[in-house]
């Protein structure tokens, strides 16, 4: 069984919405062109009913344009945004709820003078 | 055969009402008591996980208690916000908060990224017990 994160970059890949981005998961390297990384930090809330929990990820973009990375990090929230139902699978089996916190917005600008735009997730989902 | 039999109940309102009164009035100061205690334990919570640096960042965290009996209470805390204030390089705290708080992927000596999130989860879990406490403890019963 992959773990959330790795579903989630499956999920996305699948979407198109990474485009010729590198992905990386849980870390973000020196590399060019466009990065998304996912983290996965603290603030579990476990279900234990469900044999689940609600786990905290976060989705970063970083690219020499500001305007590319708020784009980007747009586009990947607009895929990862739920429909009515709320429930969405990222892959056959991980079924999950998502809950957004907010719409993507400025992290940082490095010392490459590269921009940083990213946003938080609440994702109830089965443990790994 | 029972007999029929009569049944005499007599009810002070006004003395009813005055006990509720005190209850309700009770449970107002219990649950503003409660919203205070629960920014004291976050803050104890956060503040070792700011990340420090010059020192400016860490001294402004902050809350607010607001609202009434009639309007309910809320409370809003964190850092910056009243208390933003100059570091010793120039910067407003305001300025570079955000990026201390969201950005996983910096390396901090002291303290780490998500510092006011963190806690504010980890306390959420402890909120309902805490707060059933406090209510106890005012209103006796």
């Amino acid at each position: 069984m992959a773990d959330l994160l790795s579903d989630l970059e499956t999920f996305l890949m699948a979407s198109n919405a990474v485009g010729s981005a590198t992905v990386f998961r849980d870390t973000i390297r020196e590399t060019e062109g466009m990065v998304i990384a996912l983290y996965e930090y603290m603030g579990t809330t476990p279900i234990p009913q469900i044999d689940g929990a609600t786990r905290a990820v976060q989705v970063v973009v970083r690219d020499k344009s500001a305007t590319a990375a708020k784009e980007k990090a747009r586009e990947l929230y607009n895929v990862l945004a739920p429909d009515d139902s709320g429930i969405k699978y990222l892959t056959n089996e991980r079924w999950c709820l998502l809950n957004i916190k907010q719409p993507p917005f400025k992290i940082k600008v490095d010392e490459e003078d590269r921009s940083y735009y990213g946003f938080n997730i609440d994702i109830t989902t089965y443990t790994d | 055969m029972a007999k029929a039999g009569r049944f005499g109940l007599r009810l002070n309102y006004s003395e009813v009402e005055r006990n509720l009164n005190v209850v309700i009035s009770k449970v107002g100061r219990g649950t503003r008591k409660a919203t205070v205690q629960a920014c004291e334990d976050i803050k104890r919570l956060s503040l070792p996980q700011v990340p420090v640096e010059t020192g400016s960042l860490v001294s402004t965290f902050y809350y607010d208690v607001r609202g009434s009996s009639k309007t309910g209470f809320y409370a809003e805390l964190g850092y910056g916000g009243p208390k933003d204030r100059m570091n010793p390089k120039g910067k407003l705290v305001s300025e570079y908060m955000v990026a201390v708080h969201e950005d996983l992927s910096a390396k901090h000596k002291v303290g780490k990224a998500k510092f006011l999130e963190d806690p504010v989860r980890e306390y959420a879990a402890r909120f309902g017990p805490r707060f059933a406490h406090v209510i106890k403890q005012e209103t006796g019963m």
